[in-house]
């Protein structure tokens, strides 16, 4: 029973403006020996960005990583700022191994100068310091920045906190102004922003590689259609519109293609569109139904899911066509995968007959594990440093989005106030 | 597939010989007709639209929709076409082959389980299902229309297979 003891951290965050738009919630839903226990001690001086604190939001990101047991803001022996000032045997005693302290000073007006540094308890020693200048709109900005080098400094991963998700939501459902919203929200859901609006069905946003532009499907001409959208500049352009479906856009890790689902051969197959040439190549045929194409790292494999067999199953097929190869064989429901930045694991929805979950599968043993746990949960999609799975999941008849680690210890929600949120993408790196 | 197909062109072949006999029959007894008569506003909706100005008086079709209304529902994750579908599809048939300038469009829709991509790919196997059914029966392909909205228009909001089996669908429009 200890072992699986339920840590609930709700942390409500009530702050104005447009980034008070979301709620986390960190569900820790399993023992997290082996976590590294770090302390995040309040930054002296921390009234900058109030009343966002830089150390909350370092503490939340560190927390919901599933790599790191945060020490209790109310079992902090000492609040202290520099390194000079610690009492390494009262430390001791918390079992905390490492700690970040900060320290942020007003330079000019709205100026400010936040001063932290990594100390590794047991060694004594700094493992990190540095200097961000930022004003106070930057906030949440430089607390992800923090974390994301606390995150490298400790693991060796580079931190994703900084990134983006990009997330399909209905407004005012079932109402006559029902809409439905792309938008962009940083990874933990704040500062969420709408790219695309229309009173028509979107579905699959897709980032490009270099996280500028967003793929996605959009039915506001009344059969779907491919767009792909600037999302700095606005601009879009269409760029398949063919008869019967033309969905799930993929972008190649090279930028320059993007692999989708049509179906006016006949039944919806995979195909690479050349986007600069507007060259279209055809990769499965057949009366099956083939789609939700994700590209291997290497740019060289395609893997999609296929009833050829009878359910939805993952297969693999190389870019130059030829025979697919099945890849998933247990459940009888494997659909809609996404393939880690390393390419060692792909991630897709798994039912085994207790409900849709993600799962998660090593590409070299097949071995698979089920990292949810609710009933229909979807569009499983990595971060960027392949560390955690942001997914779709009901909360009480709603759309939320859902992260869990990617050893599936940890688990969150995080809501957003509005609307019915579906099919998160995670950004790449910036 | 090709199983599933074998099974259309029995079931067609056997409807030809008994379609009206079976369309009169079949329907007030149906295991669906409960949930499905009068009880889903958004057919009630459907069925407005039908009535609109300018449209071919499709007799048969008509008939069976102002009965039984316009959709044809399926089983989970799949595209075959249940015995009690049968009447309305074939006096869809009987309709497009009497007026050859009628178009009929076939909107294929999946419940809320699984993937969205896969089962806009679904609803539009189910649309083309129906229409192939259509098609046996001389109707030129000219004359319907497919379009899937996978589970992106659901008809009955909610979970549950109460919700989920009217959600299944393929809806006729004129």
């Amino acid at each position: 029973m200890n072992n699986f003891f339920k840590l609930l951290i709700a942390l409500v965050f009530l702050t104005i403006g447009q980034s008070a738009q979301a709620v986390l919630e960190i569900e820790i839903t399993q023992g997290i020996e082996g976590a590294l226990p770090i302390a995040v001690v309040p930054f002296a001086g921390d009234t900058y960005g109030a009343p966002e604190a830089v150390e909350t939001i370092v503490r939340n990101d560190l927390g919901r990583s599933g790599f790191f047991d945060v020490l209790d803001k109310q079992s902090i022996p000492q609040l202290v700022s520099s390194p000079s000032q610690l009492n390494f045997q009262v430390w001791r005693n918390t079992g905390v191994e490492s700690v970040l302290l900060g320290k942020i000073t007003q330079t000019s007006g709205d100026q400010y100068r936040i001063e932290f540094q990594l100390i590794d308890l047991i060694r004594k020693k700094r493992i990190l310091g540095n200097v961000i200048p930022a004003s106070t709109k930057d906030v949440r900005k430089v607390g992800h920045k923090i974390s994301d080098l606390v995150f490298e400094a400790l693991t060796g991963i580079r931190g994703a906190f900084s990134t983006r998700v990009a997330y399909v939501s209905t407004i005012n459902k079932g109402t006559a102004n029902q809409k439905y919203v792309l938008q962009i929200a940083d990874a933990d859901g704040y500062n969420a922003r709408t790219i695309f609006s229309s009173s028509k069905q979107i579905l699959s946003p897709s980032w490009s590689p270099d996280g500028s532009r967003l793929a996605y499907v959009s039915f506001e001409s009344g059969n779907s259609a491919i767009y792909i959208q600037d999302i700095i500049q606005g601009t879009r352009a269409k760029v398949s519109a063919k008869k019967g479906i033309n969905s799930a856009p993929s972008w190649s890790p090279d930028g320059r293609h993007l692999a989708l689902t049509l179906s006016a051969g006949g039944s919806p197959d995979i195909y690479i569109l050349n986007i600069a040439a507007k060259k279209l190549k055809r990769l499965t045929s057949g009366p099956s139904i083939d789609t939700e194409p994700a590209w291997m790292p290497d740019g060289r494999t395609l893997l999609f899911t296929s009833d050829r067999s009878g359910g939805p199953q993952i297969y693999q097929v190389s870019v130059n066509g030829g025979k697919a190869q099945r890849l998933t064989f247990d459940g009888k429901y494997n659909a809609a995968t996404d393939v880690s930045p390393d390419g060692k694991y792909i991630t897709f929805v798994n039912n085994s007959g207790n409900g849709f979950r993600i799962a998660i599968m090593d590409t070299q043993s097949k071995a698979m594990r089920i990292i949810s746990d609710g009933h229909l949960d979807e569009s499983p999609s990595f971060a960027p440093n392949g560390s955690m799975i942001m997914y779709a999941t009901a909360d009480q008849g709603r759309g939320v989005l859902a992260a869990v680690s990617a050893d599936g210890r940890v688990k969150q929600k995080l809501r957003l106030t509005e609307g019915d949120v579906r099919e998160p993408s995670w950004s790449p790196f910036r | 597939m090709t199983k599933q197909l074998l099974i259309v062109f029995i079931i067609s072949f056997f409807l030809s010989i008994s379609a009206c006999s079976t369309s009169t029959k079949q329907m007030p007894g149906d295991v669906i007709s409960d949930d499905y008569e009068g009880g889903d506003p958004s057919l009630d909706g459907a069925t407005t639209g039908l009535e609109g100005e300018g449209d071919l008086a499709m007799g048969a079709l008509d008939e069976m929709i102002a009965t039984s209304g316009n959709v044809v529902y399926f089983d989970f994750n799949s595209a075959e076409i249940r015995d009690e579908s049968i009447p309305l599809i074939m006096a869809a048939a009987e309709s497009l082959v009497a007026n050859p300038a009628a178009q009929l469009r076939l909107e294929g829709h999946a419940d809320e389980r699984g993937t969205r991509e896969y089962n806009l790919a679904l609803g539009e196997q189910r649309a083309q299902t129906v229409r192939d059914l259509i098609m046996l029966q001389g109707v030129s392909g000219n004359q319907l229309d497919i379009i899937s909205y996978g589970e992106e228009k659901p008809a009955v909001v909610g979970s549950g297979e109460e919700s989920w089996q009217q959600n299944r669908r393929v809806e006729l429009i004129k």
